[in-house]
């Protein structure tokens, strides 16, 4: 029987200042065989050990097409974080998975895209979106909306520029500066700017949850399919495996029976709540 | 499978040839409170008793659980930390049992837990039936007792001076060749006397009607006013004894801890669902922060997700719950007011 609680060591190879207090890691799996069999679908996430500390969930967001190293974004937030922030190149942490469902990237396929990201909630996009440009026949047209709290929180400035080649991009902050000549108001505010066939076209979106509230009633208000409103949830996914029961929503798991959930499945759990 | 007669004065001399060969566990004595423990001499075992404080549940998921222990030399080295003993559980009760077998599906469901299943494997249980209702039991309301129908290597029933005991399983017939001698064959009477103990022990049941199917069918058709979750919020402590307590709770939480130097170990812990840091994430934050949505979704999972998911409720009527619970919302309570309507 496989011991699902056992982590593999990885060493941190790179470390990369994304923004205020959020760094991404590039990781690395030191046994070879994991190294070249470890593949996940975008939108999945894998828990992650800082010994002594704990582990926790962390969207991968680099794409799967990417071999050798897989990369999280990183937010200081509790307790584990802010040691994984204290953490250097060629440190060891441990990994377990991935878990969770990813999103439905057959679904997107030829579709309109519009995703809506908010803070630190672009990790998981930027991993589907760095997927979708690779494949072939991935998606008909994207929208990227994303909005930060001030301009020093944007995550990945330079994702942004290099994305803005392909699709259409639109940056908002919550709170403007000097430096900031862009858009200022809530990530929905960048809506008008889209122009599509509701009906042949897709969000994906993540951010917190009243961001995630808001842009799911203006999106159906548009004209959008609720089965076509595509959201990944927060949970506290302690274990990642439907066992511990931290992420549970109503009769599902996060970590198991999401973390991907249409707007449609999500109605449905709020039934309840 | 088999039955037997296991004469009283021969429980001591086979119990002590089953500790010769695995580590046995059973019920005790303890500052006046029946628990469950490792026995080291064979006449700390009582069997004069309704049950346990706590549950059984804890020689498979213990409160306080090592999973791994890790090193940071080097390179970081990880140790798993599975136990493989074997072990035999005397005395253990019907509504446990079946409780483990609410454990045994959910901790095989999906990804294998192999912490829990590898202690299961290399248990061997011996049940005894309840000749004597507990006070506030109502597994003859939740078809798990007085006498188990299935889940047991061996079950005892007590006819006086002599046990009258079932195999249930290839497990409990190797346990028996232990001590041969000691078992003899039954006759037609016995029998008749072990239906007899069952039928008054079903006849003792002091407790109100408890319908955890129509409580499920309510749940499930969301035909409980709001305002019961409002009131169970007010009653609730939040001190989680009740899922301490329950032989089917599963949540955990799991945390790191230092022992010396570079080393650790990850240990996990028992949770509770009722308590207010359970769903908050480290950002601040909480989906479930009001006490109404938890004690909402410790219901609704208890009663009516288990039976979408493994069809039966995972309430096994042990009445714990009903004994610790301060505010007096526990499962039997709450389900009659469902029932109800209130």
């Amino acid at each position: 029987m496989k011991n699902i609680y056992l982590p593999e060591i990885a060493v941190i190879k790179d470390i990369k200042e994304e923004a205020f207090e959020i760094k991404t890691y590039v990781l690395e799996f030191l046994n070879k065989e994991t190294k070249t069999k470890f593949t996940f679908n975008p939108g999945q996430f894998i828990e992650l050990s800082v010994f002594g500390f704990g582990e926790a969930p962390f969207s991968i967001s680099s794409s799967p097409y990417r071999k050798k190293n897989i990369e999280i974004c990183v937010k200081k937030a509790g307790s584990l974080t802010k040691k994984l922030h204290e953490l250097k190149i060629g440190d060891e942490v441990g990994i377990r998975g991935p878990y969770g469902n990813g999103f439905p990237v057959e679904k997107l396929r030829k579709k309109s895209i519009i995703f809506l990201g908010g803070g630190i909630g672009v990790a998981p996009l930027k991993s589907l979106i760095d997927y979708l440009l690779k494949v072939e026949n991935g998606y008909k047209e994207m929208y990227i909306l994303y909005g930060a709290k001030r301009p020093k929180d944007i995550v990945g400035k330079e994702n942004f520029s290099f994305w803005s080649k392909k699709a259409q991009v639109y940056l908002t902050v919550d709170v403007s500066d000097k430096s900031w000549k862009g858009e200022v108001g809530p990530v929905t505010n960048l809506l008008p700017k889209v122009s599509v066939k509701a009906k042949d076209c897709l969000a994906v979106l993540c951010g917190p949850p009243a961001m995630i509230n808001a842009a799911t009633d203006r999106l159906r208000e548009i004209g959008l399919f609720e089965e076509n409103i595509i959201a990944t949830l927060e949970r506290y996914m302690k274990c990642g495996v439907g066992k511990c029961g931290h992420c549970t929503i109503g009769n599902k798991y996060t970590c198991i029976d999401g973390p991907v959930f249409t707007s449609k499945e999500i109605k449905e759990l709020d039934k309840e709540f | 499978m088999k039955n037997y007669i296991l004469d009283k004065n021969f429980l001591k001399p086979f119990l002590r040839k089953v500790m010769k060969k695995e580590r046995l566990i059973a019920p005790i004595e303890f500052n006046k409170d029946i628990i469950f423990d490792f026995i080291d001499e064979i006449d700390e075992i009582t069997t004069n008793f309704t049950n346990s404080i706590i549950s059984p549940k804890r020689f498979f998921f213990p409160q306080s659980d090592t999973i791994l222990e890790y090193e940071k030399t080097s390179h970081v080295k990880v140790q798993p930390i599975v136990s493989y003993e074997r072990r035999v559980i005397f005395g253990i009760r019907s509504c446990d049992v079946y409780g483990l077998l609410n454990l045994d599906k959910f901790y095989s469901l999906g990804y294998e837990d192999i912490y829990y299943l590898q202690r299961r494997e290399n248990v061997t249980l011996i049940n005894l039936v309840c000749s004597d209702p507990c006070e506030n039991g109502f597994c003859i309301y939740a078809k798990s007792g007085p006498k188990a129908e299935v889940g047991f290597d061996l079950q005892f029933t007590d006819l006086g001076d002599k046990y009258f005991v079932e195999v249930g399983s290839v497990k409990g017939e190797e346990l028996i060749k232990i001590a041969e001698l000691f078992f003899s064959k039954i006759i037609e009477k016995d029998e008749e006397r072990r239906f007899e103990v069952v039928l008054k022990s079903k006849s003792c049941f002091s407790h109100l009607y408890v319908d955890l199917q129509d409580a499920a069918l309510k749940l499930k058709n969301n035909l409980v006013s709001e305002n019961l979750w409002q009131e169970l919020a007010d009653r609730c402590q939040r001190c989680g004894g009740c899922n301490y307590v329950c032989p089917t709770c599963t949540c955990f939480d799991v945390v790191d801890k230092d022992i010396e130097g570079q080393r650790g170990r990850r240990v996990r812990l028992w949770d509770s669902c009722v308590l207010g840091g359970f769903t908050r994430l480290a950002g601040g934050y909480n989906p479930r922060s009001r006490i109404e949505d938890r004690v909402k979704r410790k219901f609704y999972h208890k009663l009516s997700y288990e039976i979408e998911k493994f069809q039966a409720t995972s309430c096994v009527g042990c009445g714990r719950c009903t004994t610790v619970c301060l505010g007096n919302i526990d499962t039997a309570s709450v389900v009659r007011r469902i029932v109800l309507g209130e």
